[in-house]
């Protein structure tokens, strides 16, 4: 279907009428911003699909040509009505009015918004080329290997390995220490030999030692007093006691010896008779003493008799005198003359009687009496006693006349004398009768007195001759009589007593001489016994002897033990001499010492050695009887089993995705519905095969991905520039009208889609529009206010020997003047890539920029200067066709060899080169993993924000190598970061693939890799062997040194820090 | 009058000092199990039998745990022969270097054969029993690259039985373990070479050819089928006997159970276990007292291969006792397939049509075109992800395997039969 005439009379935004007559391939719609360019669009698409009109009314007519012929479409109004040949005719089979929009196509559809459009295509597109089945959802319902699993499990198996090194290790330090047992049991053998030897030794040291103290201690017995066996601990007490009593004895003896001298002496200081028992001559000497004092006393009787009448002559005197004195002054005068003559005559009655020798004439006393009666008789002042004292001096006085009366008489006083003169008158007659007959008897016991004092006087004769035998004065009275016997009986009682006491003194003193005699006789035992002299009092010899003693019994004790020990220490030495097979007989004591300390030394070694081999006897049973390393080994296997298993499970798992991976790309290669193909095609040659197209899957659901076959890259609609955006959805929307089309095939309004591109791109898109619509009948409406398109649009065809386009200057259509003139519309000659003329391929490469070779970026991006082997004009056709890099040169190359660029030769090595640079890469990187990206760090869920800088900064400081990275974090070369944190970013970077512990290989182990794949690809290549060897080493010279040095000495190109 | 016989008994590779994996804790102590309770039985087995002699084939000991644990082991079987009047030879394997001369050297009354690689030839029997010769060779160090037939071994005497008593690498030239090729161990002309090395037991054969012994017992999942001692009964006028003896405590065996297409439900399948595990052990007839170690593949068609997987997956794998064998199951593998006619899918240009073409390509092992390619995508691809290399074989056979599940996923996934 095509559009040959337009005629436009009405339509809402435009205010006037106009014509256009397209051609039948692309039409350039040229004019300026709201000349009206997609007025016309719209008014095709009211005319085609009616329901997507405004509803306003409009006048459009369209003569168009199909199959069938002209066929007329008119709108008058709001329905189109069709008619051919003039007659009215059915609409044509369109497609649905919804997609509609497939055949306008604007640059802001295609640039703006989420493309839902295209979504819903992509989506549809999948399901029909997968019947049904979802290979997407599939993949992710496969299992995926858990690299955290197989971490876990090669971290177990380094522990059971681990252990059972140790446990290895151990058992070969026993078995080494096991070589040892026999020397360590002949060493402990020894050793014990030693202890006895150095036991025997010491026992010998011993015995020498109590051989020497046992004659030391003979020696200092020997040295003691023979005496001192007999020593006793109190003998110096014993002999002080004995001393003592012999003292106190001998001063007893001496003391008893002078008091019996004294008792002697005095026994015969004290006169006895000479003849007769004492006692009984003082018996009989007492019995005339008792009778001189009978006759004594019977004389003093008469006496006192004789005095009683003198006193009572004299108190009747008395009274007489006091009588007389009361009654006569004189008298009185007289009285007391009396009494001083009474008193001298006492006196001289004293003198007479001590001069007769105890008896007295009696007349002096009874003149005294009388004298004494005068006195009494006068009354006195003063009472009886003083009367008596005067009727005493009046007797006495009586005696000597009147000296008694005239004291009497001065006694009184004259006036009292006078008081009782009268009374005493009285009474003096009544005395002076009283003093008669007193005077009377006193003159007869005067009579009897004297009788008595004759008596007495016989008795005292006989006394007296008594007296004599006993040395003693003859007694004057009976109370010397009696004094005297008392003195006899004193002196005999005393004689009897001293002779007792004499006879007492002599025994004790015996006794006293006995007793020290006999202490003297035990101290002299004493002595004898301590082997001392008996001398005199001197205690040293045998304080001597008692201090010793305890020394000397310590002597002996130290003698008995040093014997004990002697004995003891004997039979030890013959005990550990046998045992030790020395001599028992006689020690051997030269170098003694020096043999013990030898023997001490290797006996030291005893313990260490005794321990040494029950330690090693010990572990040596308990390794035999154990199941340690049978344990670990079988620990160790069962890791091992586990990893493997993991291994195998991964493996599988892996081949799966594989397959699957394989499986999607195979079946939409082969079996991608034309829509895709040919959406791939036109976009191959609208990038001259840089990218291709691919049905793929993002967050959004189903979408295309663009793989750039320069950087070997799938990337997203949202990834690309705006230009190749707009040139992926044209060609899926140009591919898809294919598909969609049953029938007629409606015109394709491009809207300004090719402002973005490059020129070399645009004219690649506009000849490839261009030819699909030729090939298809498609006619093409580009709509432009640019002039300079319509020149790219006209030099694209040219180039392409397509027919020019036809220009439809809508401005001119509308009268409104030219768009442009002709001279802006001319071809524009596109930029010429130099040839090589004389250059050397060194030489040409520099001066085309061929970039160098990363294997990291896999083999789409190499340059195809290092396939074409050195033929410098296929080298430069390839860039004239834009075939730069690897992966576009895989997808042009059947078009270039169709059209002629590359011969069939040329085809067969460019595909084979392309073949080895695809093994070249796998074989490449085994062992070299690719440098860490930032993004493989960001994408780290285990790191936090705050850790992300950080690793990264270290992962700089490392070359980003991922396998340093580790290592600098093991051994915290990031502070703070947990184990279980660094096991994940390990688990990370595995999974990732930036971990490859295998060794990289050589250049010919790398070229025969790549080799054996490519041949097992290709059988044909088999004859080419040397060629592939020669350019897998000219693909290992094209990389940089740094990476085939250091593949991480810098981050892969395009995502490291630098991009 | 009973025909005098001469019997020796060989045992093959017993690597005593390791212990059984896998076994399945309840089942107590895994040395009950292990080469230890093997070389035990053995010897019983050796002095009730009234043997002559015992010939060990190498590898006494693993060399890993040769210092202690295995020597305690080995002893007081050595002495119970000695006791029974049974002498015990041995060749040293590569396991055994260092480890047997030293246990010879100890007093152990074991008679080393051959040592320091040499041939070595001693004869058991005689008197009234025919005499019987046995000649050995053992390994001087771990690792002998050259044939022990490098040095001729005592020339064969038609007129005297003799046995070659070798640890070696059969046919597997440039091996580090005495590689020797079967051919000319059978032109020696003796009349039987007892191996040691591999552990997988050979076929007894009738004639000189080598054969291996096998393993004593089953040392780890891997080592399937009946191992044992071999009894050699040797009559006079008689042709030799050899006899296997299954005294070996464990044994292994990888059973793949073909499931039934409607299987489905974890019931179903554990009594298909049970039944079909029941009866292929009570075919093996095992000795008593030992066990039986499985590793399942569930294989087959069936109608819905991932209910069959979910349904493995809780399998109670209690080890059953029968006639008195323990018999567990120590793994099971779901490898069942979706009842799909392959040849007719890979008609379709669908993705299980491309898929079912994978899958007859690496099944088929044609060394076509199509085929090579894809074995290469599928190395570069395992390369590039997980740096695994595998051999064309391993790949082809590892690839159908993952094809045919992929297969059976997809065809799930779409519903499709």
């Amino acid at each position: 279907m095509r559009i040959d005439r337009l005629d436009i009379r009405s339509l809402p935004g435009l205010d006037d009428r106009f014509t256009l007559e397209p051609g039948p391939g692309v039409n350039l719609l040229l004019g300026p911003n709201a000349s009206g360019k997609s007025s016309v669009a719209r008014a095709v698409r009211d005319l085609l699909w009616p329901s997507l009109a405004d509803g306003q009314a409009r006048w459009l007519r369209a003569v168009m040509h199909d199959a069938g012929g002209e066929l007329v479409v008119t709108c008058d109004g709001r329905e189109p009505a069709w008619s051919r040949g003039g007659a009215a005719a059915p609409r044509p089979s369109l497609p649905d009015a919804h997609l509609a929009p497939c055949y306008r196509v604007t640059a802001a559809d295609l640039l703006g918004g989420d493309h839902a459009f295209d979504r819903d295509l992509a989506a549809a597109i999948r399901r029909e080329m997968t019947g049904g089945i979802d290979l997407d959802k599939l993949a992710d319902e496969l299992d995926k290997p858990q690299v955290r699993r197989r971490n876990e499990l090669e971290q177990a198996l380094r522990a059971t390995r681990d252990r059972s090194a140790e446990v290895t290790r151990r058992q070969g330090d026993l078995a080494r220490r096991r070589a040892d047992l026999d020397q360590l049991r002949a060493d402990v053998a020894s050793a014990r030999a030693a202890g006895r030897r150095a036991e025997a030794l010491r026992a010998a040291r011993d015995l020498a030692q109590a051989v020497q103290a046992s004659r030391d201690a003979e020696a200092a017995l020997q040295a003691c007093d023979a005496v001192m066996p007999a020593v006793n601990a109190n003998d110096l007490q014993t002999y002080r006691e004995l001393g003592t009593r012999l003292a106190a004895k001998r001063e007893l003896a001496e003391r008893l010896e002078a008091q019996r001298r004294q008792l002697a002496d005095e026994l015969a200081g004290l006169v006895l008779p000479q003849a007769g028992d004492p006692t009984t001559l003082l018996a009989r000497l007492a019995g005339l003493v008792r009778d001189f004092k009978g006759a004594e006393a019977a004389a003093q009787a008469a006496a006192d008799h004789r005095a009683s009448a003198a006193r009572l002559a004299g108190a009747a005197a008395d009274a007489a005198l006091a009588a007389a004195a009361d009654a006569d002054p004189q008298a009185l005068a007289r009285i007391e003359r009396l009494l001083l003559e009474t008193d001298a005559a006492l006196g001289a009655l004293e003198e007479a009687r001590q001069e007769a020798g105890g008896g007295g004439p009696a007349l002096p006393w009874l003149i005294g009496a009388a004298v004494l009666a005068v006195a009494a008789a006068m009354p006195l002042p003063g009472g009886v006693p003083a009367r008596a004292a005067a009727a005493v001096a009046a007797i006495v006085l009586g005696a000597v006349g009147t000296r008694g009366l005239t004291a009497r008489a001065r006694r009184s006083t004259t006036e009292s004398a006078r008081r009782q003169r009268d009374a005493a008158a009285e009474r003096l007659r009544a005395l002076q009768a009283r003093l008669e007959t007193h005077s009377a008897e006193l003159a007869r016991s005067e009579a009897l007195a004297a009788q008595k004092q004759s008596d007495r006087d016989a008795a005292r004769g006989r006394v007296a001759e008594a007296c004599a035998a006993w040395g003693e004065d003859p007694p004057r009275t009976g109370a010397e009589a009696e004094a005297m016997l008392g003195a006899l009986t004193a002196r005999v009682e005393r004689a009897v007593a001293r002779r007792a006491q004499l006879a007492q003194v002599t025994a004790d003193r015996e006794a006293a001489s006995a007793e020290a005699t006999q202490a003297e006789a035990a101290r002299g035992a004493l002595l004898a016994r301590l082997g001392l002299p008996a001398q005199a009092d001197d205690e040293a010899p045998v304080a001597r002897l008692v201090d010793a003693l305890e020394p000397w019994r310590r002597t002996v004790a130290d003698h008995k033990a040093a014997s004990a020990v002697l004995r003891e220490r004997a039979e030890r030495w013959r005990s550990l001499a046998e045992a030790a097979g020395l001599d028992p007989t006689a020690p051997d004591l030269a170098d003694l010492e020096a043999r013990i300390d030898a023997a001490r030394v290797e006996e030291q070694r005893l313990q260490d050695l005794v321990g040494a081999l029950t330690n090693l006897e010990r572990d040596l049973a308990e390794a035999e009887a154990g199941h340690d390393l049978a344990a670990a080994l079988a620990a160790e296997a069962e890791a091992q089993a586990d990893l493997e298993a993991w291994n195998d499970d991964a493996l599988a798992q892996r081949l799966e995705a594989a397959l699957l991976a394989d499986l999607h790309r195979r079946h939409e290669t082969l079996s991608a519905p034309e829509d895709v193909r040919r959406a791939d095609d036109l976009l191959g040659a609208f990038t001259r095969g840089r990218y291709g197209l691919k049905l793929g899957r993002d967050a959004k659901g189903s979408t295309f991905l663009v793989r750039d076959r320069e950087t070997a890259a799938d990337l997203g609609l949202d990834t690309l520039s705006d230009g190749t955006r707009m040139q992926v959805l044209l060609a899926v929307r140009l591919a898809f009208l294919a598909g969609i089309e049953a029938g007629a095939r409606p015109p394709l309004f491009l809207d300004e889609t090719l402002t973005t591109s490059d020129p070399a791109r645009m004219a690649a898109i506009a000849s490839t529009v261009a030819a699909a619509a030729r090939a298809t009948g498609r006619q093409v409406f580009y709509l432009t206010s640019q002039p300079a398109d319509v020149g790219a649009w006209r030099a694209a065809l040219a180039g392409a020997d397509l027919p020019p386009p036809r220009v439809l200057d809508l401005a001119a259509a509308r009268r409104q003047g030219a768009a442009a003139t002709e001279s802006e519309l001319a071809p524009v000659a596109p930029a010429a890539i130099p040839g090589p003329g004389s250059d050397d391929p060194a030489t040409y490469g520099r001066r085309l920029g061929v970039a160098a070779f990363d294997p990291h970026a896999g083999w789409e991006p190499l340059d195809t200067f290092h396939l074409a082997g050195g033929d410098l004009g296929l080298v430069h056709r390839l860039r004239e066709a834009g075939a730069v890099r690897a992966g576009v040169l895989a997808a042009v190359l059947p078009r270039l060899a169709e059209a002629g660029l590359v011969s069939d030769g040329q085809r067969r090595r460019l595909e084979l080169a392309l073949a080895v640079a695809r093994a070249f890469i796998p074989a490449w990187s085994a062992g070299r993993p690719r440098p860490a990206t930032i993004a493989d760090i960001d994408t780290c869920e285990a790191l936090s924000d705050t850790m992300r800088p950080r690793a990264l900064a270290l992962l700089g400081e490392l070359a980003w190598n991922a396998h340093r990275f580790l290592d600098a974090l093991d051994n915290n070369g990031i502070a703070r970061l947990q184990r279980k944190i660094i096991d994940d970013v390990r688990v990370h970077l595995a999974e990732r693939g930036l971990l490859d512990a295998r060794a990289p290989l050589d250049a010919d182990a790398l070229a025969a890799s790549v080799v054996l794949n490519v041949t097992a690809l290709n059988a044909d290549a088999r004859t080419s062997l040397e060629d592939m060897r020669a350019l897998v080493h000219h693909l290992l010279g094209a990389i940089p040194r740094a990476i085939a040095d250091d593949p991480s000495s810098r981050p892969s190109s395009g995502s490291g820090p630098s991009a | 009058m009973a025909t005098p016989v001469t019997r020796i008994l060989f045992v093959g590779d017993m690597h005593l000092g390791t212990r059984p994996t896998r076994l399945p804790a309840v089942l107590g102590d895994p040395d009950r199990y292990g080469p230890a309770a093997a070389w035990e039985r053995t010897v019983t087995a050796a002095v009730e039998r009234g043997v002559q002699a015992v010939a060990l084939a190498g590898d006494v000991v693993n060399r890993r745990n040769a210092l202690f644990e295995a020597a305690r082991a080995l002893r007081p079987g050595l002495e119970r022969l000695a006791a029974a009047g049974i002498a015990t030879f041995a060749v040293a394997g590569n396991h055994d270097t260092r480890a047997l001369p030293g246990l010879v050297t100890d007093g152990v009354p074991l008679h080393l054969l051959g040592r320091g690689g040499t041939w070595e030839a001693v004869t058991v029997g005689g008197d009234d029993r025919p005499a019987v010769r046995l000649v050995g060779w053992s390994f001087p160090q771990d690792r002998w690259t050259e044939s022990p037939l490098a040095t001729p071994p005592p020339a064969a005497d038609r007129a005297l039985p003799t046995f070659g008593l070798l640890h070696a690498d059969l046919d597997a030239a440039g091996s580090p373990y005495a590689p020797v090729a079967s051919s000319a161990l059978a032109a020696v002309g003796y009349d039987r070479w007892c191996l040691g090395h591999i552990h997988t037991p050979g076929a007894l054969p009738q004639d000189g050819r080598p054969f291996y012994l096998g393993s004593l017992s089953s040392l780890d999942p891997t080592e399937t089928g009946e191992h044992g001692p071999v009894l050699a009964t040797v009559t006079a006028g008689d042709p030799i006997r050899l006899e296997r003896l299954p005294v070996a405590p464990l044994r292994w065996e990888h059973w793949t159970l073909a499931c039934p297409p409607q299987l489905r439900t974890a019931g179903d399948l554990q009594e298909f276990i049970y039944r079909e595990v029941s009866a292929r052990a009570a075919a093996l007839a095992p000795a008593p007292d030992t066990a039986l170690g499985l590793r399942v593949v569930l294989g087959g068609a069936v109608d819905d291969p991932a209910a069959v997987a979910a349904a493995a997956a809780t399998i109670d794998r209690t080890p059953l006792r029968q006639d008195g064998v323990e018999i567990f199951v120590e793994r099971i593998a779901c490898r069942v397939r979706i009842a799909a006619d392959l040849e007719a899918l890979a008609q379709g240009t669908d993705p299980a049509g491309l898929l079912a073409r994978h899958v007859l390509l690496l099944e088929n092992g044609a060394a076509d075109p199509a085929g090579s390619a894809l074995l290469a995508e599928l190395m570069d691809g395992l390369r590039t992800a997980a740096a695994i290399d595998l051999d064309e074989t391993m790949l082809r056979q590892r690839g159908a395997a993952a094809a045919r599940r992929l297969l059976d996923r997809l065809l799930g996934a779409g519903g499709r039969p």
